[in-house]
C-alpha cells in the first residue's frame, strides 16, 4: 500500500508576507499609539491637527511606515526637532525606540501561527 | 543618565577645536555657543543644540543591563546656505560618532550615528536652517 507525503511548505510560503505585514502593520500602529501619547504628555497639543495625522501607512510588502503629519500639517519635524525660538518636544522618536521590540513580538506571534 | 551623559557631550564638543572654531560668539553668560535644549534669545549664529530625544533600559538578570539614550546634536544657522551648519555637523560627527564621552558613574558601551537630521524652517523673510544627527548612547 503507498504512502503519500505532501509538504506543507508552499502554503507556509505562501502565507508568510502577508502574515509578516500583519505583525508589522500591529508594531506600528503601537508605534503610533505612542506617539499619539508622546505628543499629549509633552504638552504639544494644541489645535490637534498633528495628533489626529499621525497614521500607519503601507510602504512596500511587509512594509509599514508611521507617518506625522501631512502637507497642510507640515511641521511634525520642527515639533520633534525643535525651532529658532523652541526646544525639541521628542515624540515619534521616543515611540519608536519604545515600541520596537514589540514590533519584533508582534511579528513572532504570527509566525507562531504558520 | 541624562545629566551625566548631557555633560559628557558638552565637554567632548567644547574640547573639539574643530567644533568650536566654526560657532558664532558665546551668548552673555556662556562660554562656547553650545547650548541643551534651547538657545537664549538673541544668540549669535551659527549655534549647537543638544538634546536627549529618548532613553529606554534593557533588563537582564533582574537587573538593568544597559541604558541606550538617543541624543540629537545639531547645527543652527540663520543664512541663505546651509554650508555652515553642514559644516559644523560634520565636525561634530567626526567628534561623536564611534567615538568616546565621559559619562560619570558609567560606562561608555557604545556611541554611534543613528541617524540624520536636516531640515528648513522659514519664519518670516528668514529661513533658519538645522544640521545635525541623532546618536545613540550606550551605557553599562
Amino acid at each position: 500500500m503507498p504512502a503519500k507525503l505532501s509538504s506543507r511548505l508552499p502554503e507556509i510560503a505562501a502565507s508568510m508576507r502577508p502574515r509578516v505585514s500583519q505583525g508589522v502593520k500591529r508594531g506600528a500602529e503601537k508605534i503610533a499609539d505612542t506617539a499619539r501619547r508622546n505628543l499629549e504628555s509633552n504638552g504639544s497639543v494644541r489645535t490637534g491637527d498633528l495628533i489626529n495625522k499621525i497614521n500607519v501607512v503601507n510602504a512596500g510588502p511587509a512594509e509599514w511606515k508611521v507617518v506625522a503629519g501631512d502637507s497642510t500639517t507640515f511641521y511634525a519635524h520642527m515639533v520633534e526637532g525643535g525651532t529658532d525660538i523652541a526646544p525639541p518636544k521628542p515624540f515619534l522618536i521616543p515611540a519608536m525606540e519604545e515600541e520596537q521590540h514589540e514590533v519584533a513580538v508582534e511579528v513572532q506571534n504570527v509566525l507562531r501561527l504558520l | 543618565m541624562s545629566t551625566a551623559v548631557a555633560t559628557g557631550i558638552f565637554q567632548k564638543l567644547t574640547g573639539t577645536t574643530a567644533v568650536t572654531s566654526k560657532l558664532a560668539t558665546a551668548a552673555a553668560g556662556y562660554q562656547y555657543a553650545i547650548y541643551h535644549a534651547q538657545a537664549p534669545p538673541d544668540s549669535a549664529y551659527p549655534y549647537i543644540i543638544y538634546n536627549k530625544q529618548s532613553g529606554t533600559r534593557t533588563r537582564g538578570m533582574g537587573a538593568n543591563a544597559f541604558w541606550r539614550e538617543i541624543w540629537m546634536v545639531k547645527a543652527v544657522d540663520r543664512n541663505t546656505t546651509s554650508n555652515r551648519a553642514e559644516s559644523i555637523s560634520e565636525a561634530v560627527s567626526d567628534a561623536l560618532d564611534l567615538g568616546t564621552i565621559t559619562v560619570s558613574g558609567r560606562t561608555l558601551a557604545d556611541l554611534h550615528h543613528v541617524s540624520d537630521v536636516d531640515y528648513l524652517e522659514p519664519s518670516g523673510d528668514q529661513t533658519y536652517r538645522h544640521h545635525g544627527c541623532l546618536y545613540a548612547v550606550v551605557l553599562t
